[in-house]
């Protein structure tokens, strides 16, 4: 059987969790059940009896922007910047999916508004090769190769800005 | 589209915004929420004004949260401040849950014009400030029941005959699984004064805005039937004629009132208009007493800073003049 959770490897541990009486069977493969924190690693369970529970867990994970918990934000309802969207991006996932039903937007904005000079550029650019072409068409050398400076000063230009 | 004034007394459409890289109110000290007023007074000066709570006098703010306009929090925050844009009806808080909350109100139910009127507000906007917004997510804001298209589309009805006939429980039950929400005039944990219910999309993330409107109008639509069907059962009972003129009696009489007993008798009265049991007065002149008996709203239109001992007499009063 396939692990229900990234459906690529093969499962081999069972996990049921009871949440109120709300049974969940997951059907997990090694990689996974460690990423969802079921547990770190076979040897942990035979940890000794007795911890020292200040020792074993880990520090907590703060935004690096904003210094917020995951704590603060089960106390508060809220989270603390908008990096913290980043920050707990798999917590807040399962957190959006439980709320929301789902957690990803469907598109709402149009692509960042596109700064329109680059394509004016590039536009003015085809013109002239346009413009080069039927005057070497044309024989018109001369003035060909003023064009040809100009286009020349432009795909400069436009390279330095890259 | 058809005239829902019946029941419906108000459409509402917030979007919760915030800008990007700054911190969210709940985690800035005061001093941090004040460079979100200073960014926002920089990036929309010469556009739109920024009334700062502080330096609105307290008559004025309390009666802007009595008539909806702005929220209990935005009231008790520091560092808070409005825009307003009264030709469009459009209120937007800075500093409340999230930097921004920008609200439509229009009479009625009138969600396409609401609708209209914030797009363009926000377009406005997003044009002057920088929005938090990714393309997982949509538009970030401070609580994920918030988050995506942060549009909360909410309707104000008046359900007098549901709650005689005893059947609001069940319709509720019902909408909610629909994912709307129900909640009374004053919004999250209050109840319904005046049978005044206020309805609204729960979810935010994932779906269109359209789809989100569509929904809030179709469920406003059954509710609206609903609460018809129930005043045809009631209308033709004496019990319902007599208690529609004892209410109007107190209301046209009484020398002192308190709130909560004008909301009851005044959503009898408007039930009575609606089902043409009484003739004594107008759906317009009883949703506007509805709209205006709050007592700093009394007082900001009585230009009368009475004190509090005389509220229920002023109350009575203007009742009395307006209905």
């Amino acid at each position: 059987m396939k692990c229900t959770n990234c459906g690529k490897n093969n499962a081999n541990i069972t996990y049921q969790q009871n949440i109120n009486g709300e049974v969940t069977n997951l059907i997990l493969c090694e990689e996974c059940a460690k990423k969802l924190g079921i547990f770190n690693s076979f040897d942990n369970i035979f940890s000794p009896m007795v911890l020292d529970l200040d020792y074993i867990l880990p520090e907590e994970v703060k935004c690096k922007k904003c210094g917020y918990t995951l704590s603060q934000y089960k106390s508060t309802g809220l989270f603390g910047c908008d990096e913290c969207y980043d920050t707990f991006k798999n917590e807040i996932d399962a957190i959006l999916l439980r709320l929301q039903g789902k957690n990803r937007t469907l598109k709402l904005k149009a692509d960042k508004k596109v700064d329109k000079k680059p394509d004016k550029k590039v536009s003015k650019l085809d013109d002239l090769k346009e413009k080069l072409k039927k005057l070497v068409e044309n024989e018109e050398f001369e003035e060909a190769a003023k064009i040809r400076d100009e286009i020349k000063k432009l795909e400069n230009k436009s390279l330095k800005e890259e | 589209m058809e005239d829902f004034n019946d029941v419906v007394l108000t459409t509402r459409i917030r979007l919760a915004r915030n800008i990007k890289g700054y911190r969210f109110p709940n985690n800035m000290i005061d001093k941090q929420k004040n460079e979100i007023l200073k960014y926002l007074k920089d990036k929309l000066n010469g556009k739109y004004n920024i009334l700062e709570l502080n330096n609105i006098d307290d008559v004025t703010k309390k009666s802007l949260f009595e008539t909806h306009m702005i929220s209990k929090e935005l009231l008790n925050s520091n560092e808070t401040a409005l825009i307003l844009d009264e030709k469009n009806n459009i209120t937007t808080m800075i500093n409340e849950e999230d930097h921004l909350r920008i609200q439509a109100f229009e009479n009625g139910f009138n969600i396409d014009k609401a609708y209209d009127e914030i797009k363009n507000f926000d377009r406005i906007l997003d044009e002057n400030v920088e929005y938090a917004y990714n393309e997982r997510y949509g538009y970030i804001t401070a609580c994920p029941t918030c988050i995506g298209t942060g549009m909360r589309v909410s309707v104000m009805l008046h359900l007098p005959a549901l709650q005689k006939i005893r059947a609001l429980d069940k319709i509720f039950s019902e909408i909610s699984n629909l994912g709307i929400s129900i909640r009374g005039m004053y919004g999250e944990n209050s109840n319904g004064d005046g049978n005044i219910y206020q309805i609204s999309n729960q979810k935010t993330l994932g779906v269109s805005e359209e789809e989100i409107i569509e929904q809030v109008k179709q469920v406003t639509k059954y509710i609206v039937n609903q609460e018809r069907k129930a005043r045809d059962i009631i209308k033709n009972k004496i019990e319902i004629k007599d208690e529609v003129y004892r209410s109007y009696g107190i209301l046209n009489s009484a020398y002192l009132i308190s709130k909560n007993e004008a909301m009851e008798l005044l959503s009898n009265v408007r039930m009575g208009v609606n089902m043409e049991l009484i003739d004594k007065t107008t759906l317009d002149k009883v949703d506007k007493i509805i709209k205006n008996i709050g007592k700093n709203t009394l007082r900001k239109n009585l230009k009368d800073n009475f004190p509090r001992e005389q509220e229920n007499l002023k109350r009575a009063e203007y009742i009395k003049n307006n209905i």
